[in-house]
Protein backbone atom coordinates (compact mmCIF):
# COMPACT_ATOMS: atom_id res chain seq x y z
CA UNK A 1 0.00 0.00 0.00
CA UNK A 2 1.37 3.32 -1.02
CA UNK A 3 1.79 5.94 1.65
CA UNK A 4 -0.69 8.75 1.68
CA UNK A 5 0.39 11.73 -0.33
CA UNK A 6 1.14 15.02 1.35
CA UNK A 7 -1.74 17.42 1.57
CA UNK A 8 -1.73 20.70 3.38
CA UNK A 9 -3.05 24.23 3.26
CA UNK A 10 -6.23 23.16 4.94
CA UNK A 11 -8.77 25.92 5.13
CA UNK A 12 -11.88 25.51 7.18
CA UNK A 13 -14.87 27.63 6.41
CA UNK A 14 -17.87 28.40 8.53
CA UNK A 15 -20.54 28.75 5.93
CA UNK A 16 -23.87 30.36 6.43
CA UNK A 17 -26.01 27.67 4.87
CA UNK A 18 -27.57 28.43 1.51
CA UNK A 19 -25.58 31.58 1.14
CA UNK A 20 -22.26 32.42 -0.33
CA UNK A 21 -21.04 34.22 2.75
CA UNK A 22 -17.89 32.59 3.99
CA UNK A 23 -16.03 33.43 7.14
CA UNK A 24 -12.54 31.99 7.23
CA UNK A 25 -11.51 30.36 10.46
CA UNK A 26 -8.88 27.79 11.21
CA UNK A 27 -10.46 26.73 14.46
CA UNK A 28 -14.08 26.79 13.38
CA UNK A 29 -16.18 23.89 14.62
CA UNK A 30 -18.52 22.57 13.44
CA UNK A 31 -17.17 23.14 9.93
CA UNK A 32 -19.53 23.16 6.95
CA UNK A 33 -16.89 23.46 4.24
CA UNK A 34 -13.35 22.36 3.68
CA UNK A 35 -10.54 22.71 1.13
CA UNK A 36 -7.65 20.24 1.09
CA UNK A 37 -4.70 20.50 -1.29
CA UNK A 38 -3.55 17.22 -2.86
CA UNK A 39 0.13 16.82 -3.74
CA UNK A 40 2.01 14.17 -5.68
CA UNK A 41 5.80 13.99 -5.75
CA UNK A 42 6.00 17.44 -4.20
CA UNK A 43 3.69 19.01 -6.77
CA UNK A 44 0.22 20.26 -5.99
CA UNK A 45 -2.07 18.39 -8.38
CA UNK A 46 -5.42 19.66 -7.18
CA UNK A 47 -7.79 20.54 -4.38
CA UNK A 48 -10.55 18.65 -2.63
CA UNK A 49 -13.40 21.04 -1.80
CA UNK A 50 -16.54 19.97 0.06
CA UNK A 51 -19.56 21.84 1.35
CA UNK A 52 -22.56 21.05 3.49
CA UNK A 53 -25.71 21.92 1.54
CA UNK A 54 -28.15 22.46 4.39
CA UNK A 55 -30.99 20.47 5.91
CA UNK A 56 -32.02 17.42 3.86
CA UNK A 57 -29.61 18.38 1.06
CA UNK A 58 -26.47 16.55 2.16
CA UNK A 59 -22.94 17.25 1.12
CA UNK A 60 -21.34 18.03 -2.23
CA UNK A 61 -17.83 18.62 -3.44
CA UNK A 62 -15.11 17.70 -5.86
CA UNK A 63 -11.46 17.07 -6.46
CA UNK A 64 -10.34 19.59 -9.07
CA UNK A 65 -7.07 19.27 -10.94
CA UNK A 66 -4.69 22.21 -11.27
CA UNK A 67 -2.08 20.56 -13.48
CA UNK A 68 -1.68 19.99 -17.21
CA UNK A 69 -1.87 22.19 -20.29
CA UNK A 70 -4.76 22.46 -20.54
CA UNK A 71 -5.60 21.58 -16.94
CA UNK A 72 -7.09 18.10 -16.72
CA UNK A 73 -7.90 15.30 -14.33
CA UNK A 74 -5.89 12.98 -16.59
CA UNK A 75 -2.81 15.18 -16.09
CA UNK A 76 -3.27 14.99 -12.31
CA UNK A 77 -3.59 11.21 -12.56
CA UNK A 78 -0.45 11.02 -14.71
CA UNK A 79 1.48 13.16 -12.21
CA UNK A 80 0.40 10.73 -9.51
CA UNK A 81 1.42 7.79 -11.77
CA UNK A 82 -2.07 6.31 -11.83
CA UNK A 83 -4.96 5.78 -14.23
CA UNK A 84 -7.83 7.63 -12.58
CA UNK A 85 -9.36 8.80 -9.32
CA UNK A 86 -12.39 7.67 -7.36
CA UNK A 87 -13.57 8.05 -3.75
CA UNK A 88 -13.41 5.50 -0.95
CA UNK A 89 -15.99 6.09 1.77
CA UNK A 90 -16.38 4.31 5.09
CA UNK A 91 -19.26 4.63 7.52
CA UNK A 92 -17.28 4.72 10.75
CA UNK A 93 -20.25 5.01 13.14
CA UNK A 94 -23.91 4.34 12.40
CA UNK A 95 -26.74 4.75 14.86
CA UNK A 96 -29.35 4.03 12.20
CA UNK A 97 -30.58 0.85 10.55
CA UNK A 98 -29.00 0.60 7.09
CA UNK A 99 -29.28 -2.71 5.25
CA UNK A 100 -27.24 -4.16 2.39
CA UNK A 101 -28.63 -5.43 -0.93
CA UNK A 102 -29.70 -8.70 0.71
CA UNK A 103 -31.49 -6.88 3.52
CA UNK A 104 -28.84 -7.67 6.16
CA UNK A 105 -28.34 -4.96 8.75
CA UNK A 106 -25.01 -3.19 8.38
CA UNK A 107 -22.78 -2.60 11.37
CA UNK A 108 -20.10 0.10 11.30
CA UNK A 109 -17.45 0.26 10.15
CA UNK A 110 -18.50 -0.68 6.63
CA UNK A 111 -17.69 0.49 3.12
CA UNK A 112 -20.24 2.84 1.58
CA UNK A 113 -21.65 1.43 -0.65
CA UNK A 114 -21.23 -2.21 0.42
CA UNK A 115 -20.64 -4.88 -2.29
CA UNK A 116 -23.75 -5.01 -4.46
CA UNK A 117 -25.10 -1.83 -2.87
CA UNK A 118 -28.03 -1.25 -0.54
CA UNK A 119 -31.53 -2.64 -0.41
CA UNK A 120 -32.67 0.45 -2.34
CA UNK A 121 -29.68 1.04 -4.67
CA UNK A 122 -27.48 -1.15 -6.87
CA UNK A 123 -23.68 -0.83 -6.69
CA UNK A 124 -20.83 -2.79 -8.27
CA UNK A 125 -18.45 -5.06 -6.36
CA UNK A 126 -15.50 -2.68 -6.22
CA UNK A 127 -15.03 -0.80 -2.96
CA UNK A 128 -15.00 2.63 -4.63
CA UNK A 129 -17.77 5.16 -4.18
CA UNK A 130 -18.70 5.59 -7.85
CA UNK A 131 -19.40 2.44 -9.87
CA UNK A 132 -16.70 1.49 -12.36
CA UNK A 133 -18.63 -1.36 -13.97
CA UNK A 134 -22.08 -1.29 -15.51
CA UNK A 135 -25.01 -3.01 -13.84
CA UNK A 136 -25.72 -6.46 -15.27
CA UNK A 137 -28.95 -6.96 -17.19
CA UNK A 138 -31.87 -7.44 -14.85
CA UNK A 139 -30.12 -5.85 -11.84
CA UNK A 140 -32.57 -4.24 -9.45
CA UNK A 141 -32.55 -0.70 -8.10
CA UNK A 142 -30.18 0.64 -10.73
CA UNK A 143 -30.32 4.44 -10.63
CA UNK A 144 -28.77 7.00 -12.95
CA UNK A 145 -25.85 9.14 -11.85
CA UNK A 146 -23.79 6.63 -9.86
CA UNK A 147 -21.24 5.68 -12.53
CA UNK A 148 -17.73 7.13 -12.33
CA UNK A 149 -18.25 8.62 -15.80
CA UNK A 150 -21.37 10.45 -14.58
CA UNK A 151 -19.25 12.21 -11.99
CA UNK A 152 -16.11 12.97 -13.94
CA UNK A 153 -15.53 16.08 -15.99
CA UNK A 154 -12.38 17.01 -17.88
CA UNK A 155 -10.95 18.72 -14.82
CA UNK A 156 -12.82 17.38 -11.77
CA UNK A 157 -14.18 14.35 -9.98
CA UNK A 158 -17.35 15.20 -8.11
CA UNK A 159 -18.60 13.91 -4.80
CA UNK A 160 -22.15 14.08 -3.53
CA UNK A 161 -24.12 12.31 -0.82
CA UNK A 162 -27.41 12.91 0.89
CA UNK A 163 -27.98 10.36 3.67
CA UNK A 164 -31.09 10.03 5.78
CA UNK A 165 -31.31 8.09 9.00
CA UNK A 166 -33.00 7.69 12.36
CA UNK A 167 -29.56 8.01 13.98
CA UNK A 168 -26.39 10.03 13.60
CA UNK A 169 -23.78 8.73 11.13
CA UNK A 170 -20.06 9.43 10.82
CA UNK A 171 -18.24 9.12 7.51
CA UNK A 172 -14.62 9.09 6.36
CA UNK A 173 -14.04 9.80 2.67
CA UNK A 174 -10.72 9.47 0.88
CA UNK A 175 -9.74 10.44 -2.64
CA UNK A 176 -8.28 7.22 -4.00
CA UNK A 177 -5.92 6.52 -6.89
CA UNK A 178 -7.13 3.61 -8.98
CA UNK A 179 -5.41 1.58 -11.67
CA UNK A 180 -6.99 1.01 -15.09
CA UNK A 181 -8.41 -2.35 -13.98
CA UNK A 182 -10.14 -0.79 -10.97
CA UNK A 183 -7.54 -2.05 -8.48
CA UNK A 184 -6.22 0.06 -5.62
CA UNK A 185 -3.18 2.25 -6.15
CA UNK A 186 -3.05 4.73 -3.25
CA UNK A 187 -4.89 7.15 -1.00
CA UNK A 188 -4.68 10.87 -1.69
CA UNK A 189 -6.14 12.49 1.42
CA UNK A 190 -9.72 13.14 2.34
CA UNK A 191 -12.17 14.34 4.93
CA UNK A 192 -14.50 13.17 7.69
CA UNK A 193 -18.04 14.39 8.09
CA UNK A 194 -21.08 13.78 10.28
CA UNK A 195 -24.77 13.46 9.48
CA UNK A 196 -26.98 14.60 12.36
CA UNK A 197 -30.41 13.01 12.26
CA UNK A 198 -32.16 15.58 14.43
CA UNK A 199 -31.45 18.39 12.00
CA UNK A 200 -30.93 16.24 8.88
CA UNK A 201 -27.77 18.22 8.23
CA UNK A 202 -24.15 17.46 7.40
CA UNK A 203 -21.44 19.16 9.44
CA UNK A 204 -18.21 18.79 11.32
CA UNK A 205 -16.25 18.37 8.08
CA UNK A 206 -12.62 17.80 9.00
CA UNK A 207 -9.41 16.93 7.18
CA UNK A 208 -8.30 13.32 7.15
CA UNK A 209 -4.61 12.77 7.55
CA UNK A 210 -2.86 9.51 6.77
CA UNK A 211 -4.05 6.28 5.24
CA UNK A 212 -7.12 4.60 6.65
CA UNK A 213 -6.24 2.24 9.51
CA UNK A 214 -6.80 -1.49 8.91
CA UNK A 215 -10.23 -1.35 10.56
CA UNK A 216 -11.37 1.14 7.89
CA UNK A 217 -9.76 -0.55 4.89
CA UNK A 218 -7.89 -3.86 5.06
CA UNK A 219 -10.36 -5.51 7.44
CA UNK A 220 -13.54 -4.43 5.65
CA UNK A 221 -12.78 -4.75 1.94
CA UNK A 222 -12.58 -8.54 1.97
CA UNK A 223 -16.01 -8.97 0.39
CA UNK A 224 -15.14 -6.80 -2.61
CA UNK A 225 -13.58 -7.59 -5.97
CA UNK A 226 -9.99 -6.36 -6.15
CA UNK A 227 -10.16 -5.45 -9.83
CA UNK A 228 -12.30 -5.61 -12.93
CA UNK A 229 -11.16 -8.54 -15.09
CA UNK A 230 -10.02 -7.32 -18.50
CA UNK A 231 -12.04 -8.73 -21.42
CA UNK A 232 -8.97 -10.57 -22.73
CA UNK A 233 -8.35 -12.21 -19.36
CA UNK A 234 -12.02 -13.18 -19.05
CA UNK A 235 -11.98 -14.72 -22.54
CA UNK A 236 -8.79 -16.64 -21.69
CA UNK A 237 -10.36 -17.89 -18.46
CA UNK A 238 -13.51 -19.03 -20.28
CA UNK A 239 -11.42 -20.71 -22.98
CA UNK A 240 -9.53 -22.59 -20.26
CA UNK A 241 -12.79 -23.69 -18.67
CA UNK A 242 -14.19 -24.94 -21.97
CA UNK A 243 -10.95 -26.79 -22.75
CA UNK A 244 -11.04 -28.51 -19.35
CA UNK A 245 -14.69 -29.43 -19.79
CA UNK A 246 -13.99 -30.80 -23.26
CA UNK A 247 -11.01 -32.81 -21.98
CA UNK A 248 -13.08 -34.31 -19.15
CA UNK A 249 -15.93 -35.11 -21.53
CA UNK A 250 -13.57 -36.78 -24.05
CA UNK A 251 -11.97 -38.85 -21.29
CA UNK A 252 -15.34 -40.10 -20.03
CA UNK A 253 -16.38 -40.97 -23.60
CA UNK A 254 -13.26 -43.13 -24.01
CA UNK A 255 -14.17 -45.07 -20.88
CA UNK B 1 -57.43 5.50 -14.90
CA UNK B 2 -55.05 2.85 -13.62
CA UNK B 3 -54.19 1.64 -17.08
CA UNK B 4 -53.13 5.11 -18.07
CA UNK B 5 -50.63 5.59 -15.28
CA UNK B 6 -47.07 6.26 -16.19
CA UNK B 7 -44.19 5.69 -13.83
CA UNK B 8 -40.56 6.66 -13.85
CA UNK B 9 -37.79 4.82 -12.12
CA UNK B 10 -34.34 5.64 -13.36
CA UNK B 11 -33.19 7.26 -16.54
CA UNK B 12 -30.03 9.16 -17.25
CA UNK B 13 -28.77 12.66 -16.80
CA UNK B 14 -31.55 14.99 -17.74
CA UNK B 15 -33.00 12.15 -19.70
CA UNK B 16 -36.50 11.50 -20.77
CA UNK B 17 -37.62 8.35 -19.03
CA UNK B 18 -41.22 7.87 -20.12
CA UNK B 19 -43.42 9.47 -22.67
CA UNK B 20 -47.14 9.37 -23.02
CA UNK B 21 -49.44 10.91 -25.56
CA UNK B 22 -52.68 12.20 -24.22
CA UNK B 23 -55.50 13.16 -26.52
CA UNK B 24 -56.78 16.55 -25.48
CA UNK B 25 -60.27 17.45 -26.55
CA UNK B 26 -60.77 20.90 -25.17
CA UNK B 27 -57.61 22.49 -23.78
CA UNK B 28 -58.46 25.35 -26.04
CA UNK B 29 -60.14 25.82 -29.34
CA UNK B 30 -57.97 24.33 -32.03
CA UNK B 31 -55.83 22.15 -29.75
CA UNK B 32 -55.62 18.43 -30.30
CA UNK B 33 -52.78 16.88 -28.31
CA UNK B 34 -50.29 17.54 -25.57
CA UNK B 35 -47.47 15.18 -24.79
CA UNK B 36 -46.70 14.87 -21.07
CA UNK B 37 -43.29 13.50 -20.24
CA UNK B 38 -41.77 12.92 -16.84
CA UNK B 39 -38.09 13.78 -16.67
CA UNK B 40 -35.51 12.92 -14.06
CA UNK B 41 -33.11 15.77 -13.40
CA UNK B 42 -29.99 14.42 -11.77
CA UNK B 43 -26.97 15.90 -10.04
CA UNK B 44 -24.73 17.62 -12.58
CA UNK B 45 -21.02 17.74 -11.64
CA UNK B 46 -20.56 20.64 -14.04
CA UNK B 47 -23.12 22.63 -12.08
CA UNK B 48 -23.02 21.23 -8.53
CA UNK B 49 -25.61 23.52 -6.93
CA UNK B 50 -27.81 23.88 -9.99
CA UNK B 51 -30.23 21.10 -8.99
CA UNK B 52 -31.22 22.93 -5.83
CA UNK B 53 -31.39 26.33 -7.47
CA UNK B 54 -33.97 25.34 -10.08
CA UNK B 55 -37.24 27.09 -9.21
CA UNK B 56 -40.05 24.77 -8.13
CA UNK B 57 -42.57 26.23 -10.55
CA UNK B 58 -44.48 25.61 -13.75
CA UNK B 59 -43.30 27.80 -16.60
CA UNK B 60 -44.24 28.13 -20.24
CA UNK B 61 -41.57 29.00 -22.77
CA UNK B 62 -40.80 28.75 -26.44
CA UNK B 63 -39.10 25.48 -27.36
CA UNK B 64 -35.43 26.28 -28.08
CA UNK B 65 -35.43 23.29 -30.49
CA UNK B 66 -32.35 21.92 -28.84
CA UNK B 67 -31.23 19.42 -26.22
CA UNK B 68 -32.69 19.07 -22.75
CA UNK B 69 -30.08 21.28 -21.15
CA UNK B 70 -31.08 24.13 -23.45
CA UNK B 71 -34.71 23.54 -22.57
CA UNK B 72 -33.88 23.76 -18.88
CA UNK B 73 -31.92 26.94 -19.48
CA UNK B 74 -34.99 28.30 -21.27
CA UNK B 75 -37.08 27.25 -18.28
CA UNK B 76 -34.77 29.10 -15.89
CA UNK B 77 -34.76 32.24 -17.97
CA UNK B 78 -38.51 32.24 -18.55
CA UNK B 79 -40.11 35.17 -16.84
CA UNK B 80 -41.22 34.63 -13.28
CA UNK B 81 -44.46 36.46 -13.86
CA UNK B 82 -47.68 34.56 -14.20
CA UNK B 83 -48.51 35.74 -17.68
CA UNK B 84 -46.36 35.31 -20.74
CA UNK B 85 -47.34 36.42 -24.21
CA UNK B 86 -46.54 34.30 -27.25
CA UNK B 87 -47.30 34.59 -30.93
CA UNK B 88 -49.74 32.07 -32.35
CA UNK B 89 -48.10 29.11 -34.01
CA UNK B 90 -44.89 28.97 -31.98
CA UNK B 91 -43.88 25.70 -30.37
CA UNK B 92 -44.50 26.09 -26.64
CA UNK B 93 -43.42 23.92 -23.77
CA UNK B 94 -44.86 23.90 -20.26
CA UNK B 95 -42.41 22.57 -17.70
CA UNK B 96 -43.04 22.08 -14.00
CA UNK B 97 -40.21 21.08 -11.70
CA UNK B 98 -40.94 19.18 -8.52
CA UNK B 99 -39.17 18.88 -5.17
CA UNK B 100 -35.72 17.43 -4.48
CA UNK B 101 -36.17 13.67 -4.05
CA UNK B 102 -34.04 10.70 -3.01
CA UNK B 103 -32.87 7.65 -4.94
CA UNK B 104 -35.79 5.33 -4.09
CA UNK B 105 -38.49 7.96 -4.65
CA UNK B 106 -40.97 7.50 -7.48
CA UNK B 107 -43.12 9.80 -9.56
CA UNK B 108 -46.21 8.74 -11.48
CA UNK B 109 -48.36 10.56 -13.96
CA UNK B 110 -51.92 10.05 -12.75
CA UNK B 111 -53.99 12.01 -15.21
CA UNK B 112 -54.11 14.77 -17.76
CA UNK B 113 -57.39 16.62 -18.12
CA UNK B 114 -58.63 19.74 -19.79
CA UNK B 115 -61.64 21.74 -18.76
CA UNK B 116 -62.74 25.21 -19.71
CA UNK B 117 -59.40 26.06 -21.28
CA UNK B 118 -57.41 24.83 -18.26
CA UNK B 119 -55.06 21.90 -18.75
CA UNK B 120 -54.37 20.04 -15.50
CA UNK B 121 -51.72 17.37 -15.09
CA UNK B 122 -51.83 15.38 -11.87
CA UNK B 123 -48.81 13.49 -10.59
CA UNK B 124 -48.04 11.54 -7.47
CA UNK B 125 -44.63 11.53 -5.84
CA UNK B 126 -43.08 9.85 -2.82
CA UNK B 127 -40.72 11.20 -0.16
CA UNK B 128 -39.12 8.18 1.49
CA UNK B 129 -37.08 10.57 3.63
CA UNK B 130 -40.29 11.74 5.32
CA UNK B 131 -41.26 8.13 5.93
CA UNK B 132 -38.05 7.47 7.84
CA UNK B 133 -36.27 5.46 5.13
CA UNK B 134 -32.63 4.71 5.93
CA UNK B 135 -30.46 6.09 3.12
CA UNK B 136 -26.70 6.00 2.89
CA UNK B 137 -25.24 6.51 -0.61
CA UNK B 138 -27.89 8.68 -2.16
CA UNK B 139 -27.91 11.29 -4.87
CA UNK B 140 -30.65 13.88 -4.94
CA UNK B 141 -32.75 14.30 -8.07
CA UNK B 142 -35.76 16.30 -9.14
CA UNK B 143 -38.71 15.28 -11.23
CA UNK B 144 -40.02 17.49 -13.97
CA UNK B 145 -43.19 17.30 -16.03
CA UNK B 146 -42.86 18.57 -19.55
CA UNK B 147 -45.76 19.18 -21.91
CA UNK B 148 -45.42 20.07 -25.55
CA UNK B 149 -48.35 22.37 -26.21
CA UNK B 150 -50.10 22.31 -29.58
CA UNK B 151 -49.05 24.97 -32.08
CA UNK B 152 -52.71 25.47 -32.90
CA UNK B 153 -53.66 27.07 -29.59
CA UNK B 154 -56.35 29.66 -30.09
CA UNK B 155 -55.89 33.37 -29.42
CA UNK B 156 -56.49 34.36 -25.83
CA UNK B 157 -55.47 33.34 -22.35
CA UNK B 158 -54.65 29.76 -21.44
CA UNK B 159 -53.80 28.06 -18.19
CA UNK B 160 -51.75 24.98 -17.35
CA UNK B 161 -51.68 23.40 -13.92
CA UNK B 162 -49.48 20.70 -12.43
CA UNK B 163 -50.82 19.11 -9.26
CA UNK B 164 -48.25 17.12 -7.28
CA UNK B 165 -49.78 14.71 -4.78
CA UNK B 166 -47.59 13.26 -2.04
CA UNK B 167 -48.18 9.55 -1.63
CA UNK B 168 -46.79 6.78 0.51
CA UNK B 169 -43.98 4.67 -0.96
CA UNK B 170 -44.94 1.02 -1.37
CA UNK B 171 -41.56 -0.04 0.00
CA UNK B 172 -41.84 1.95 3.23
CA UNK B 173 -45.59 2.24 3.53
CA UNK B 174 -45.79 4.92 6.21
CA UNK B 175 -48.97 6.95 5.97
CA UNK B 176 -48.08 10.57 5.36
CA UNK B 177 -50.19 13.63 5.89
CA UNK B 178 -51.28 14.81 2.44
CA UNK B 179 -49.00 17.61 1.26
CA UNK B 180 -50.15 18.68 -2.16
CA UNK B 181 -48.54 21.26 -4.32
CA UNK B 182 -50.15 23.03 -7.23
CA UNK B 183 -48.21 24.89 -9.89
CA UNK B 184 -50.00 27.26 -12.25
CA UNK B 185 -48.82 28.98 -15.40
CA UNK B 186 -51.00 31.39 -17.39
CA UNK B 187 -50.08 32.68 -20.80
CA UNK B 188 -51.63 34.56 -23.66
CA UNK B 189 -51.57 33.75 -27.35
CA UNK B 190 -51.63 36.75 -29.67
CA UNK B 191 -51.85 36.99 -33.43
CA UNK B 192 -48.63 36.23 -35.28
Amino acid sequence: MKLVRVYHSVILHSVVLSSAAVVGSLAASPAFALDVDVNCAGTKVGTISVNSLGANNGISGSFTSVVGTPVSLAAAAATCKEDHFNWYQVVTADNGKAADASGNKLTAPYVDPPPGGYDYLWADNLPWYWNETAAPKGAKNVMPGYQLSDNTTKTALSFSDNPSSSGDISFSTWLVSVNADGSFQGFDGGFTWVYTSKTATVGNIQTLTGNPPDKYYKNIVTGFATSVPEPGMSALFLLGLFTMAWAVSTRSDRR
Amino acid sequence: MKGLRRKIVGGSLLALTREAWWPMASFAAGSSDVHPRILQLTFDPNRPTWLWRLPQELRVFEDPQSDMRSRLDAYVSARDQNIEVFRQGVHLIAMGIGPVLDAPDKVELLSTRSKAGVLTVTLSYTRVRLEGEELRQNLPWRPAIELELPRSLSLGTHEVRAAWRLSSHARVGVQLAPVDMEQIARFRIVAA
